[in-house]
This record gives structure tokens, sequence and C-alpha cells, in this order.
């Protein structure tokens, strides 16, 4: 069984990544590394510039980099995820300012069939017609259904066409192959892209003779998120028809024609509309401000319902021909706690592999990385005993050529977690969040008269509160940090997969793993989901 | 635990020296020092006794090394780690025992080299290897060469 | 999957504590192998002998007092009751009483015989009237005293020691023979006392002379050392202090209150030689002897003592070029399969001893090994027994000076004015020859201790 994730739109990217950090900790259904099934990832945006975009391709590329590190059978980047080529798809690959008109050949059917011009011209405004739709489909899902059902094509087009004989060799083999669309509802790209590459996909599937071995699923955002509008005559998308636009869609899913594509379905919403800010990767580049019809300056804030997104996907990876109905709703009003995610694991597994990876990440950005740094400039590595017995072992590693590849890599890998983790935290404004305790690695800012979190340096980070990077706090231990040091000296690795680099990274990881939350007196016990 | 374990094995290499030095560089010595200023045994006596100080010192410079580097010295912050001029510092206390001892010792016309030398193991060795063996694992590798013998086994 | 030590737990210790452990242990190996395992020759501390012992004064005396009752010694009591003489006499018998805590005192008086004296009848030596039984008058016989004398009492003779040279011999040989062989002491009082009568029995013709003035007198105590020390002492408090020309002389075997050791002592020079303990067997202690260590590699060794003595008052007086030591090298050898001392043949050229010095508080000398590759290695006892020469003169000057000089006597008879009274006849040769047979019948040490040397 393969999985497979599609991310339509600026939401779906963002979905992905959640999902690929998912990954990272280790969260995918196999238990083993070596059982590992593969991860296909495309992405489906006719607004290539998106920033959001960029910045899921980033993430996917880092793992991909981190992943080959030869860590030996940890969970850490256990599964292996392949990115389709090319991995973003858009409808108007060839065009450099595509236009619905000229999509159409406007032009061409006013001149050869007049009246197939004239619907068109009653279905679409002449703004729709005319506005380049390069950065996507500007909140018109009708825009995006039309061109989309038009240009996907499983006979000669990548990555349609490794995408569907993958899926036809997963079923004909016997192996269930698991395919996921994430894409927001109330958008232009994923409203338009969900249903319509889901019915694509299924019919080239029967095409194909493969009806079985198979299943199909979405994952819907409702809105969720809010931004300031510009006043222009420009067509883009609009916040304040956000809802309205989702409730024509609802209707839409609600009918069995378009639900029957899906075996399942899920929709995720907020009540709040959070407003996002600039994301904490775009702040250590400049200041631009948000422009919400796209391109570079979509680059929406990771919002925690993204969480939730990749969390369903993983239950659709998991759950065998799932039934029913099932609802989800927050505890308090105004709180939003670990509590309240939905029990795809075992409550201590998600927070559990979440903590390692968040204290990996920690550990490794304000402590270890930085020693190695000092090792390779200043000698004296006596300093760091795990060092010498994982980097200059058996497996004698070349640091100072590791710190410009694999170990850097790493780094910028879990830079870009720990922001993931603190925008979850700080994105919902109106709604008090209790999953990461990021001032530890993070420090709130105001850029552009908008407060956000940027991430600290690593010298800065709040070391006595590494037992509590997950909130609620537990115990204190403000040397937390010191005795993981302590037991990495000690450390031996007798994981034969292991090697070079990988062997510091895998004791690293499993040194930061904590059970305290089977201590913990209070969770485990609220259980927020009805019925 | 584990402390127990490493403070009973620094202090067990000391009492070895001690009895190293009672019963086996004490009647070394008696064939080999000559022309001491009272009688043989008598002098040995005060080599016997400088050398337990010698010792006492260097086991008190190893546990108190072990004692800051368990439970004082914490790494919340890497730059603190390595601790070597530390443990260098704290070989300064036997040192000073060990010049006090060759001062006060009644030079005998021969085999005082010898005896000094003796008194530099008696002061060196219990520290070097109480330390270089048994450190707390994030200092371990802090006394020189320490790296070689304990990565050896 | 990572472990974060390997435990194989073996008790309280794991491999990796013991695999460190192993590594201490092993520097301690090659120290094993410094220490040799031979086995260290011990000899016992030589047997003491009572010679070294200076017997305490008896706790209860019994004394005979002899009075000289012949006429040569009535010119002592003609000048009247308070001449030294008499003062003297009458303080004997105090003299033992208060001396001792139990005392019984006899008193005899003797010349041609001897006869006790009862009662109160010794209260008489003082007046001239003691000395008109004609049955004692003719001669002074002590050799009869000494005969009668007991070894076990304090003998006492008050008489003027004006002998000849037979009667020096006859006396030194009874008191030789009955005394001084047995290791028993003589002391001799010497008063100046005032003098009028007639001085007999001068030179081989026996010439005699009228004398008035002061003439010595003499009391002579026979027995143990400290019994004759103690009289004296007690006699000086009760009259002698106060008497202008007294003097004493105490001829024994002693030199002083103990036999000097190495206890206290001080080692004043050492080269290429060292003291150690372990000759003698495990916590065997012996001041008298003093163990050594010797190595191969040194040719010769040298090792200076200053040991402290208390000399005996009254005693001979010592000077270095008086004395003389011996010394006698054995080797622990096995013979029969027992370990016994072997003569060494070639002491006298192994071993020397010079730079003797001798005072009243200290006693210094210097121990020398010369040519050391001639001995072998093993443990040698070395005794060393210093003694006064014989032949030597070593009287105080009191004895010389009251000494007479009978080649004088053609001149006294000249002129009986110039008889000098003050003088005894014989009294040097009475008092050497009474020395030279303590050396010879008691054999004095001054000084017996030994060493015992490891060679390596």
């Amino acid at each position: 069984m393969a999985y497979y994730a599609i991310g339509i739109g600026g939401t779906g990217a963002k979905c992905i990544e959640s999902l690929i950090h998912l990954c990272a900790a280790g969260l995918m259904p196999e238990p083993a590394r070596e059982q590992a099934k593969e991860l296909h990832v495309m992405f489906v945006d006719p607004d290539q510039g998106n920033g959001t975009l960029d910045r899921a391709q980033r993430v996917l590329q880092e793992y991909s980099t981190c992943r080959r590190v030869a860590a030996g059978g940890i969970d850490l980047f256990k599964t292996p995820v392949t990115v389709a080529v090319p991995d973003v798809w858009s409808p108007f690959a060839q065009e450099t300012d595509p236009k619905l008109e000229d999509f159409y050949e406007h032009n061409t059917l006013e001149s050869t069939t007049p009246n197939v011009a004239h619907l068109f011209d009653v279905l679409f405004s002449h703004q729709e017609r005319d506005t380049p739709l390069g950065k996507g489909f500007r909140g018109h899902p009708a825009i995006g259904a039309a061109v989309l059902a038009d240009t996907v094509d499983f006979g000669s087009v990548e990555p349609w066409m490794t995408l569907r004989s993958k899926v036809a060799q997963d079923a004909q083999s016997g192996e269930q192959a698991k395919i996921i669309l994430f894409g927001s509802i109330f958008g232009g790209t994923g409203a338009s892209g969900l249903p319509t590459i889901a019915r694509l996909i299924k019919k080239e599937l029967a095409k194909s003779k493969v009806t079985a071995n198979y299943e199909i699923s979405a994952v819907t955002m409702l809105p969720y998120f809010s931004f300031e509008q510009k006043n222009d005559d420009e067509m883009r998308a609009q916040a304040e028809n956000f809802l309205i636009n989702t409730q024509a869609a609802l209707k839409y899913y609600a009918r069995p024609y378009y639900l029957d594509v899906f075996d399942s379905l899920y929709v995720l919403g907020d009540h709040v509309l959070s407003p996002l800010g600039p994301s904490l990767r775009k702040l250590r580049d400049s200041g631009d401000q948000i422009d919400p019809k796209g391109g570079k300056d979509q680059l929406n804030e990771p919002h925690f319902l993204e969480l939730y997104a990749a969390l369903a996907a993983i239950d659709f990876f998991k759950a065998v021909s799932a039934k029913g109905v099932n609802m989800i709703a927050r505890k308090e009003k105004g709180v939003h706690a670990w509590y309240d995610v939905p029990p795809v694991f075992r409550r201590t597994e998600l927070l559990d592999k979440l903590d390692q990876l968040t204290r990996f990440a920690f550990a490794y950005d304000c402590t270890y990385f930085p020693t190695l740094e000092s090792i390779a400039t200043r000698g004296r590595p006596f300093r760091a005993p795990w060092y010498l017995n994982l980097f200059e072992g058996d497996d004698f590693v070349e640091l100072s050529e590791s710190l410009k590849n694999e170990l850097l890599k790493m780094r910028d890998y879990i830079r870009d977690f720990l922001a993931w983790e603190a925008s979850l935290q700080s994105t919902a404004k109106e709604v008090e969040m209790q999953l990461f305790n990021i001032n530890t690695f993070a420090i709130k800012t105001t850029i552009d008269a908008k407060e956000t979190y940027v991430l600290r340096n690593p010298d800065g980070f709040l070391v006595e509160e590494f037992a509590n990077l997950l909130l609620p706090k537990g115990t204190q231990n403000p040397f937390a940090l010191s005795n993981l040091w302590e037991r990495m000296s000690d450390a031996k690795i007798d994981d034969v997969q292991a090697r070079g680099v990988g062997r510091f990274i895998n004791v690293l990881y499993q040194q930061c793993k904590t059970e305290r939350y089977f201590e913990s007196p209070t969770f485990g016990k609220e259980d927020s989901h009805a019925q | 635990m584990k402390y127990v374990r490493d403070i009973s094995s620094i202090i067990l290499i000391a009492g070895v020296m001690v009895l190293f030095n009672v019963f086996v560089t004490a009647p070394y010595l008696y064939d080999v020092v000559s022309g001491a200023p009272s009688k043989i045994e008598r002098w040995l006596e005060t080599y016997k006794g400088w050398s337990i100080y010698l010792t006492g010192t260097s086991l008190v410079s190893a546990l108190l090394w072990y004692v800051l580097s368990q439970w004082f010295f914490k790494l919340n912050y890497w730059a603190k780690s390595g601790k070597r001029p530390v443990w260098s510092l704290l070989i300064a206390p036997p040192l000073l025992v060990t010049a006090i001892g060759i001062v006060l010792t009644p030079a005998a016309k021969e085999g005082m080299w010898l005896v000094y030398f003796f008194y530099f193991v008696s002061a060196l060795i219990p520290y070097y290897l109480g330390t270089a063996l048994f450190s707390p694992s994030s200092f371990k590798y802090a006394p020189v060469g320490s790296q070689l013998l304990r990565r050896w086994w | 999957m990572v472990a974060t030590s390997r435990r194989k737990m073996i008790g309280i210790c794991d491999l990796p504590t013991l695999k460190r452990l192993f590594t201490f242990f092993l520097f301690l190996v090659w120290g094993v192998v410094l220490t040799s395992c031979s086995k260290q020759v011990t000899w016992p501390p030589p047997p003491l002998h009572s010679a070294e012992f200076l017997e305490d004064k008896s706790i209860q005396i019994q004394a005979d007092i002899y009075y000289d009752a012949t006429l040569s010694m009535q010119g002592f009591t003609k000048p009247g009751i308070a001449t030294a003489y008499a003062q003297v006499l009458n303080e004997l018998e105090g003299s033992i009483t208060s001396g001792w805590a139990s005392s019984v005192v006899r008193f005899y008086r003797f010349g041609t015989k001897i006869k006790e004296l009862k009662g109160r009848d010794h209260l008489l030596a003082i007046t001239p009237k003691f000395f008109t039984d004609k049955e004692l008058l003719q001669e002074t016989l002590m050799s009869t005293v000494i005969d009668s004398a007991k070894t076990q009492h304090l003998t006492v003779i008050v008489t003027d020691l004006f002998l000849n040279n037979a009667d020096v011999t006859q006396l030194v040989n009874k008191l030789r023979d009955k005394f001084l062989a047995r290791g028993f002491a003589v002391g001799i009082i010497g008063v100046q006392s005032e003098f009028a009568g007639t001085v007999y029995d001068v030179g081989i013709n026996r010439d005699q002379f009228e004398y008035a003035g002061q003439r010595p007198f003499y009391v002579l105590a026979v027995g143990k050392h400290r019994d004759i020390e103690n009289f004296y002492l007690t006699l000086q408090a009760r009259i002698l202090n106060r008497l202008s020309d007294t003097h004493f002389l105490l001829l024994s075997s002693y030199f002083s209150s103990a036999m000097p050791t190495f206890e206290n002592g001080q080692i004043t020079l050492k080269t290429d030689i060292d003291e150690v303990e372990n000759i003698f067997p495990h916590d065997v202690i012996d001041h008298r002897v003093e163990q050594l260590r010797i190595k191969s590699k040194h040719q010769s060794s040298q090792i200076g003592f200053s040991l402290s003595r208390t000399s005996l008052r009254y005693a001979m007086a010592l000077n270095p070029s008086a004395i003389e030591t011996e010394l006698s090298m054995r080797m622990v050898g096995s013979v029969n399969g027992k370990d016994s001392l072997v003569l060494c043949d070639n002491a006298a050229e192994l071993l020397t001893v010079n730079g003797f010095g001798l005072t009243d508080s200290s006693l210094q000398f210097m121990l020398s090994f010369n040519n050391n590759e001639n001995l072998s290695e093993g443990v040698y006892v070395i005794q060393q027994v210093v003694r006064p020469k014989p032949h030597v003169d070593l009287m105080p000057t009191w004895i010389s000076d009251w000494d007479m000089d009978i080649t004088k006597l053609p001149s006294w008879k000249a002129d009986t004015k110039d008889f000098d009274g003050q003088k005894t006849l014989n009294l040097k040769k009475f008092a050497f020859e009474m020395w030279q047979t303590i050396i010879q019948t008691q054999s004095p040490e001054i000084l017996h201790l030994f060493y015992y040397l490891r060679k390596e």
C-alpha cells in the first residue's frame, strides 16, 4: 500500500507541510522504518509563485535530505516521501500570463461557435474571463473547475501519468492505495480542484479497469482564517465571501453524485477566523505586506487546523474502511489544548512523538549543532564526549563536511519545524492555544504593526524549560538539557543501520524521548469528543 | 547508584595506592635509600606518612572534581562544557602538598630522587586515574588522556 | 536500539567499571616486582651481664667499725676532743644509722689483734687512754681486720694507713682475695687532723718522729659501691663539710651510674652507613645495640656517636688516653643447620674505633668500617668494650699530694723539724695497687656496646 497526498492550492500546500512534519515525527501508521510505506506527494496550484507552496516545497526537500542520513531504525523521518515530477502541477504550465478567455480560445469560439461563445459569456463575467490566472483562480472555483477539467491529462501529462500508473500498480498488486486530497472549500484552487481532481482520478482508474484496492479521501478546509482586504478593482479572493462560498460548496458536496467520489471526507473549520500575519520564515527576508491575491506574498502562517488536516490524513491512512459520520469539537470555547485533538493515535503517542521531535529540534539547534560548529573551528573535542564516541569512533565522520551538508540541512529542517510549531501556537489569536511552550524558542515581536513570533537565536533559547516544550507544563526540571548531555555522553549505539552522522542523529533522537504524559495527572482523562 | 559506584571506585583507587606505598614502595625504598638522618625504618615511617597525606590530598581533589562535575557544573549551555582548566587546577593541591612533603622529608644521602618520584606518583596517580576513569559522563574526557583510557574499554 | 550504557550487572559493579578498575590494577603489577622476597636474617640481642648494673645501696646495713688502736694513732687524740679526728669518729656511728633505714653497728679496735668494743666503749676512741691496751699496741695488723671482716657487712677501718711496702702488698692481697675478687669496692676517706705525738715506722728502719701539726688519718670503707658512697655522703653531710681538708676516693669497677647505651645518644656523623631496626626480631628493643646497614657499593663507612653518661662522683677520673677499646666481630652463620656466631679473624683490619672523647656527661667516639669489599654479605655482631688501661695512673692529685716522699727521710733525720707529718707513707702505692687489683680482678668497663651490622 502506498499513500498519495495531493495538496491543492495554498491551503493544500500548508496541509501537506503539516503532514510532512508529522512524517518527520514518525507518526505515519507503520510501526517500524523498514515497514514504512511510501508517501507520494504532489501539489496542484496554478500560482507557482505561491509563497506557501515555496515553504512546503522547501520542507519537503529538507525532509528528503534528512531522510537520506542513515540514522538507523528510529521513527525520525521513517516514512519515505517521494515527490512527483514535477512536484507542482499547474494547468497553466506553458502559459506565461493565462486568462480564461485565452484558455477557452474565446476569440476562436466567437468566430467558429458563437453560441458556445455566448454561453461562455453568460457563465463568466468579463472580469472573470480577462483576469490573469497566473496567481490562482482568485477565489472563483467555477473558473478553476473549468480549467482543471480540461487540463488534467492522465495520459500524457506528468505528474498525472505517474500517479495513475503507481496507483494502478498498487491496486493491481493487491496493495491498497490511499489517495488524499487537501484543499480549502472557500477559496479558488482548492474549492475547484478537490471535487474535480478526485472525480478525474476515479474516472481514469475506472478506464484502467482499476475499481478496487484504492480509496480516495479529501480534507476540505472550511474558513478558518481571514486577511486584510485591499480595496481595488482587481479580482481577488474576498474574505467576507468565504462563508457564503462555503455554504454553496457544502451544498454541492452534499449531493450523492459528488460525495460518492470520496470514500471518506474530512471537513475542518473553526468558528473564529484567525487573521493571518507574515510567516516566520518570511521575516528573516523582508517585511513585505501580505497581498491576498497570492504570489510570493501569500505567505500564510501555519494554523493549527492544518495539523488537524494532517491528522485527518493519517487517520485515513490508518483506518480500514471507516464508516459513519464522526464529529469533533473543542471542549472549551476559547481554549484549545491537546485534549481537543481527535484520537487518531493513542493520545500519548502523538504527544510523545511531537515532544520527542520538539526536544530533538530544540536541543539540536541550541546545543548540539553549535557544539559541532565549535569543535570544527576551535577543536577541543573532549568538551563533548558524545562527539568523540559518535563522530570519531569506529565510523569516523568528517565533521566540517557534514556541517556543510547533512547537519546543516537537519538544522534548516528543525528550524522550520520549530517555526511551524510557533505558528500553530500563535496563529489563532482569538483562542488561547495550549499546545506548545513556544516562548522557549520563539519571541513575540511586531512587524508591520502585526504581532508575530520569531525564532530566537539558538543561544537565546530558554534552556531551563527544555523539559516543558509542550503544554501544559509538567514537573519542572531546569536541568533537563544538562541531563540530556549527560545521557548523550554515555550513550552507545548498537543499531547497525545507523552510520556516519546518522549515529549521532539516532542517539540524540532516542535520548530526547520522554514519557511524561504518562505521568500527567490531568491528561488522558479529558475527552472532549462528542459523538 | 552510578555516582555511588564512581565515588567508591575513586576511594578504592586511593586505598590501593596507600597499600601500594606501604607494602610495595616502602620495602623497595628500604633497599634503595641510604644515608637517612635517622633509622631507616623510622625514616620510612615519615615517607609512608607523607605518601598517605599526598594520596589523601589527591583523593580529596578527585572527589571534589567529581562533586563539582556531577552536581555543580550544569550543561544547559554548551559553552560551559569541557572544564579542563578546572580539572587542571585541582591538580594543584596534591602538587603543593608534594612540594611541602619534599621540603619536610629529611633528606637521605641516596635514593631521594626515587622518593620524590614516588611522592609524585602518590599525589598524581589517584587523582589522575580517579578522574580519568571515573569522571561523570558529561566531563569524562576532560582529564587529559582519558579519551584513550575510557574509550579503550 | 540505543543503550544508555552497556550494563552487565555483576554484584554491585558493572562490566565497564570492572574494566576500568582492572586498568588501574595493571599499574600495580609492575610495582610488585620491585620488592624482593628474600627472607631477612635476624639475630636476638646479646644476653645481659651483671657487671652492667650498679647495685643500689643496701636497704639495711650491718657496719663493722674498726678503730686502729696502735700508738701511732694516739697523737690524734692528744690535742683534745675538738680535733677533726675526734669529730669524725663521733659521727661514724651516726652516719651509719642515719644513712640507712635499718642498721646495726659494731665497733672494734685493732692492733696486733682485734677486740670488740662493747657498749659505749667506742666513745673512748677519741681519748688518749684508748691507746693503752698493750695487747694491741705493737703492730697495726690490718690484714687481721680484713680476715675478720664480713663481706655482707660494710667494713669501716679508721687508721693512719701508714704502711711499709710489705704491708701494702699484704693488705692489697687480702682485700683482693676477700673483697675485690667478689666485685666489692674500697673507699678511702682522707682527713687532715690535728696531731701531736709520735709518728712511728717511718721508712724501712722504722724511724719515728715527734710531730705536732696536721696529719692525715683515713677512714677506709670496704663493701658495695653504693653503700660506701652513701656512707661517705652521710659522713660528709654530718661532719666532713665542716672540716677544712678532707678527700675521698672510691675505688670500684663502676664509672657511671649506668653503662652508657644508645638510648638518648646522638649520631654525630654518618657516612655511607644506615641505622636500621630490622636485625632484631620484631618488636625487640635493646639500647645496648645499634643496628646498622652497609651497602656493597660503599668502600668504607663511618658512624660517630655521642652517648650520655652520668659519671659517678668520687669514682676514678678517666681520660681518653687512659682507656683502651676492644673490638670483636662475629658473623651470623649456619653451623649444623643452626644459626650461630662465627668469629671473624680480620676484625682488626675491618673495624676501628677512634675519636674517643670523654666527659662527666658524655662519651664520643667514631666507628669506622674499612675495606667494606672484604666484608661479605650477611649479618655481623660486633662487640665494643672500653676499659681503663692498666698501669695508668688515674689517682686524684690529693693521693700524690698526701703521699710521703720517703726519699726525704735523711733530711728529716737531720732535722726532725722538717719531718712532713702531713703525708702518709706509701699512700699512693697502696691506692695505685688497689686500683690495679680492681682492674685485674673485676675488669671494669667504661663502655660495653654492640653493633649488629647487615652487609648488603
